[in-house]
């Protein structure tokens, strides 16, 4: 009895574990369905609940980041239902996209994202700027580019280049090598 | 603009929540064609949500840095401006609502005492007289430069504390026993003078500065017999001051008519018009009366037999002090009451259903007003 408990509390506690690994993926998926960071928030946070409370439904041994996209699914479905933009999920530019491409980048390590948080630290003064206006102060490319008057496809394009090098940063550091 | 650039560039643009349609589409067409796409859409919605992840993390826990800290000042400092603007604009407001208020009170006399004060057309305004020339009302204490005489011009034999020199400081009771012909407040310069009309020197038809009438023309300067004077018809109330005079001594020259049945009240300490002390003059039972009225009650505090002689011009000095009030009557003190529960509040004159009052001169001095 003592050892089915144990057993249960161990699975409880590997699926939380679980959604706190896939957590970026869920978002990505979730803005894939909606657009709508506000809406990623919402239905994360009841996917979260969701997983908590039927956590006796995941079956250990399958593919969790698939069960944890169909509640995702569902949840982010309901939000925007209560919104009436449900339209949004049969829109989605993400309907081809094939369950295992997701699975492929279902899992950020922690070091990658270590490894990431020290790459934003060191880029370049201009890029950190344009890094903090959009991801610290939440800011629409269209106000950062009147904030630092450029035009707003220069500031796409920073934004692209900022992410390569982001990217370029994160694999050498991963792969040994100093930047 | 090769196809990943392009790809990169919209994808920058769905993740920014500005793509528009056609690009949506677009996107979702190159998506769906290569497998490289795919992978490339995920990987930058995963790292797209570890950079807001990252980031706010770092803003929640990061110190707050000079530049913003600075910028916080300056936002306070604005804030605390803003409210000090605020409060003063607000103070300044209720001041003048408490103003407007005290100026014109609540028993109907301000209202109409507005309207009898606009200067009716075809009429000359007032000429004011030297001390009439200062603000019409003002607070005690707001005449420092000015010097004013309470002594007897006439040279009477004053007993009190009166400067025969007019040079004297301030208004402490009456003269004493003697007459007041020569008089008083209101004459001449005079430190603490509160309100001074010498309705003499105002045109026929006007209503003097300072004065508010219950009625519209239920007061106006005349000549009546060769002197000019205003002229209070009957059932009116004239009233003068602001709610904050306290210690004063007020006095009016005047004459009512018809003789033997006078009736008028002078008003002192008046909080509205149905809180005020009436020294009360009622020529028909020959008696000066004081009533304290407060609400609907009107009580009778004090009581002397009192006959005004025919044809004279009297004078009339109510003061109050603290909470002292007395009545003289051409210098005598004929009344005195200790016991007064407010302290403060303006003069008003009010005559009976069938009495008109014809005051020459009307003068309002602070008491106990230290040199």
């Amino acid at each position: 009895m003592k050892k089915a408990e144990y057993m249960s509390e161990k699975k409880k506690n590997d699926i939380l574990r679980k959604l706190i690994t896939y957590n970026s993926m869920l978002s990505g998926y979730i803005y894939s369905l909606a657009e709508d960071w506000a809406v990623v928030e919402e239905a994360l946070q009841e996917t979260a609940v969701y997983m908590c409370e039927h956590w006796k439904d995941f079956t250990p041994g399958t593919d969790f980041g698939a069960w944890a996209r169909t509640v995702a699914h569902m949840r982010c479905r309901e939000v925007l239902h209560r919104e009436g933009r449900q339209d949004r999920i049969r829109k989605s530019v993400s309907i081809h996209i094939p369950d295992n491409v997701w699975e492929e980048y279902s899992v950020y390590p922690a070091e990658k994202k270590q490894a990431l948080t020290e790459c934003i630290q060191a880029v370049g003064k201009k890029s950190r700027e344009i890094i903090r206006l959009r991801y610290e102060e939440g800011k629409s490319c269209g106000t950062i580019s009147r904030i630092l008057k450029k035009s707003v496809d220069a500031v796409y394009m920073a934004l692209s280049r900022i992410r390569q090098a982001l990217k370029k940063c994160v694999e050498e550091k991963l792969s040994g090598d100093t930047v | 603009m090769n196809k990943f650039s392009y790809f990169s560039f919209l994808m920058e643009k769905y993740f920014d929540g500005s793509i528009n349609a056609d690009e949506r589409a677009v996107l979702r067409e190159m998506i769906g064609e290569e497998a490289g796409f795919q992978k490339l859409f995920v990987e930058h919605a995963t790292q797209e949500s570890n950079l807001r992840s990252i980031l706010k993390k770092q803003k929640e826990t990061a110190p707050v840095s000079a530049s913003r800290r600075r910028t916080a000042r300056y936002h306070t400092k604005k804030k605390q401006f803003l409210w000090a603007w605020a409060a003063a604009a607000a103070a300044m407001l209720f001041a003048a609502a408490g103003f407007f208020i005290v100026s014109y009170s609540p028993d109907g006399a301000g209202k109409e005492g507005i309207i009898a004060q606009r200067p009716q057309k075809g009429i000359k305004p007032p000429k004011e007289t030297a001390s009439s020339s200062s603000p019409d009302v003002k607070k005690p204490g707001h005449y420092p430069h000015i010097k004013y005489g309470l002594g007897h011009q006439g040279g009477d034999s004053g007993t009190g504390p009166g400067d025969p020199s007019g040079e004297g400081s301030r208004i402490v009771g009456a003269p004493g026993a003697g007459s007041m012909t020569g008089t008083t407040i209101g004459r001449g310069k005079g430190r603490g003078l509160l309100f001074s009309r010498d309705f003499s020197q105002y045109s026929e038809g006007t209503t003097p500065t300072g004065l508010s009438v219950s009625r519209e023309n239920g007061a106006s300067v005349e000549t009546v017999e060769t002197v000019r004077v205003l002229h209070v018809y009957p059932g009116c109330t004239v009233r003068a001051g602001i709610l904050a005079w306290k210690d004063y001594t007020a006095e009016i020259e005047c004459k009512a008519l018809p003789e033997g049945e006078e009736d008028f009240s002078f008003h002192i300490r008046t909080m509205n018009g149905q809180k005020y002390y009436s020294f009360r003059i009622r020529g028909a039972e020959k008696k000066a009366l004081l009533y304290r009225k407060s609400g609907n009650s009107e009580k009778e505090l004090r009581s002397i037999q009192f006959e005004a002689a025919a044809d004279t011009w009297h004078t009339l000095r109510a003061s109050a002090v603290g909470n002292t009030l007395s009545l003289h009557i051409d210098g005598n003190e004929v009344m005195l009451y200790d016991g007064v529960e407010w302290l403060n509040g303006y003069i008003r004159i009010q005559t009976g259903s069938s009495c008109d009052l014809l005051i020459k001169r009307l003068a309002v001095a602070e008491t106990n007003k230290k040199k």
